[in-house]
């Protein structure tokens, strides 16, 4: 008679959205994982269709509301693409200040909220700030400086609604931003301290052989753009994106899932555009990953959290360098003027490349409109890590078995609600 | 002594513009500080550090009775974790309470006025059951010096409608 064990989590704490997580043991080897999305598909590509391609940015900030920038500059920028537009340097440094603003708070929060607590045994962040009270609070004060970079150029923190197609309606003066300039400082030492605390941590001796992907600029550590770029040799445009990159849907997630047409699974985010862009980083931010421990390639996903805390020194000090070398444009923007076409675009968001497509007729309303969140491309790839993880615990109890297979999803940040376009745990043993 | 009071709340989603027309209602009119806020609650945290009363004025989803005013003392405890957001995305009140108490920087008297709202649709009216509820809370806020260091004794004219079209 076969063992049999069933082990299920209903609801995956500390990731964005709703799904499950299903592990199937048989006479103690696990069979197979699969992470079920549940949260209901949310059909923004649909709502997009007959709208103009200007309020693409607007309706894309709202898919998502900790990496509402990322969505809106992969649609600003493929509508731009369409339109001929091409942003001034000044639009663009705001626009990468901006983009500073959500790695800071993104980062920030999953750093010491959501992801610090898996290895120093807390339940969450709330738990753990009893005990590691002042870095919380250093943490909370650099997230606030990343909302505050949002609330100046975004117009709010959540949704922000200052950028169009062309440009910003509105843009800051040098002295506005200048007020800032402390704030970011601060950001930028806590990130330090964080990394160098999180540098510490007790990490699983784990590492995925993923495909990574991602975005690598001529000269930048990439945000907003550059070529997509792979550990297997991928160099493409955006445009090319569908040629080497698909989607398929499978039965236990109503999220895509996204794969390399020729290979198979594949990672976006803080892992892939850290080994991909390593040599884009000032030296003294790659000493300081050295002083943390991290090569410039890291497969650990465990150690993401690494990674993060050298992509928000990076951020803050990004940020710095922007504000002082801005000066104000003389117009927000240009005038923009439809005309017929299709165009795509990836920017990098916090947790992964995030691609937009587009097609307008000659008076700008969008035909048809196609959105590649990060979280479906990685699903695979977490799956994977699922894989290797359960079976690394397979002979715990199940309650230590479920702790690990959760840390092992919010490795990535996941953001369900953005590929469905939260998490249950099913061990089934037999 | 210091107080804060704070609405929470977007005023553009129907019912969850109470805490705001509240605040809008007192701002001025009574001896504390007063805020309107929305969004992600833990960017509240550093507003009420060296605050000896804080009061958090927030609409609460439908239990049945629209315009209920739920009245919390959070000395002993925190809020329902069924309050909770359940995103990780914006933390809410209940979590930033939560948070607050670790850190020891939750104000010795802490209240919360929650009104049970019923449509929090974007762009919808508040509804008048609420509406009364604001007028409710913002008076007994600007009453009750037990609860508030109160700059006048008498009660400010409170007009809900007031508060709206402030909004």
């Amino acid at each position: 008679m076969a063992d049999v064990r069933s082990i299920r989590v209903e609801m995956l704490a500390r990731v964005e959205g709703e799904g499950a997580l299903e592990i199937d043991i048989e006479n103690g080897a696990v069979e197979s994982v699969r992470l079920n999305i549940f949260e209901p598909p949310r059909l923004f590509e649909a709502f997009m269709r007959g709208r103009a391609a200007t309020e693409a940015p607007d309706i894309a900030a709202r898919i998502c509301g900790i990496c509402p920038v990322a969505y809106q500059m992969s649609a600003t920028h493929a509508v731009e693409s369409i339109y001929g537009i091409l942003p001034s340097p000044e639009i663009a440094g705001l626009r990468r200040l901006l983009y500073c603003g959500e790695y800071i708070e993104s980062h920030v929060l999953h750093m010491a909220l959501l992801h610090a607590p898996d290895f120093l045994g807390f339940e969450d962040g709330i738990a753990m700030a009893a005990e590691h009270g002042e870095l919380v609070v250093r943490a909370l004060d650099a997230k606030k400086t990343g909302n505050a970079l949002m609330i100046l150029l975004g117009g709010r923190e959540i949704h922000p609604i200052n950028v169009r197609v062309g440009g910003f309606y509105k843009v800051p003066t040098k002295a506005e931003l200048a007020k800032l300039l402390p704030g970011l400082a601060r950001a930028r030492d806590t990130a330090v301290a964080m990394l160098r605390w999180a540098a510490t941590f007790e990490f699983p001796n784990v590492e995925g052989d993923w495909e990574l992907v991602s975005l690598r600029h001529p000269t930048d550590y990439p945000l907003i753009e550059g070529r997509i770029v792979s550990t297997s040799g991928v160099d493409i445009s955006a445009d090319e994106f569908e040629t080497v990159f698909q989607e398929t849907h499978v039965a236990h997630s109503n999220a895509l899932q996204g794969s390399v047409r020729a290979r198979g699974a594949y990672l976006t985010g803080p892992l892939a555009r850290y080994a991909l862009n390593f040599d884009r980083l000032p030296a003294h931010i790659q000493a300081l990953a050295r002083e943390a421990g991290l090569g410039p390639v890291c497969r650990n996903p465990f150690k993401s959290i690494l990674v993060r805390g050298i992509e928000t020194v990076y951020a803050a000090e990004e940020a710095m360098r922007l504000i002082s070398t801005y000066t104000q444009p003389k117009a927000a923007g240009v005038k923009v003027v439809p005309r017929a076409g299709s165009g795509a675009w990836a920017t990098e968001a916090p947790r992964g490349m995030l691609w937009h497509r587009y097609e307008v007729d000659d008076e700008g309303t969008i035909k048809t409109a196609r959105i590649v969140p990060p979280t479906a491309q990685n699903q695979p790839a977490i799956e994977a890590d699922l894989l290797e993880v359960a079976r690394l615990h397979v002979d715990d109890d199940d309650e230590t078995l479920k702790l690990a297979c959760e840390a092992s999803v919010r490795n990535h940040d996941p953001c369900i609600s953005c590929a469905t376009h939260f998490l249950k745990l099913t061990v089934n043993r037999r | 002594m210091t107080a804060l009071i704070i609405g929470f709340g977007n005023p553009d989603r129907g019912d969850d513009a109470a805490g705001p027309m509240v605040a809008r209602l007192l701002a001025g009119r009574v001896g504390a500080r007063v805020l309107e806020r929305h969004g992600d609650a833990l960017a509240l945290l550093s507003e009420w550090q060296a605050v000896d009363t804080l009061v958090l004025v927030d609409a609460a989803a439908p239990m049945g009775a629209p315009g209920r005013i739920h009245r919390l003392d959070l000395a002993e405890a925190d809020l329902p974790c069924e309050l909770a957001t359940g995103s990780t995305h914006a933390f809410g009140l209940p979590e930033a309470v939560a948070l607050s108490r670790r850190l020891g920087t939750l104000p010795a008297r802490t209240l919360v006025y929650a009104i049970e709202g019923t449509c929090f649709d974007p762009g919808a009216a508040v509804c008048p059951a609420v509406t009364d509820a604001v007028a409710q809370v913002a008076r007994e806020l600007a009453e009750r010096p037990g609860a508030l260091p109160v700059a006048r004794r008498r009660a400010p004219d409170l007009d809900p409608a007031k508060g709206r079209e402030a909004l």
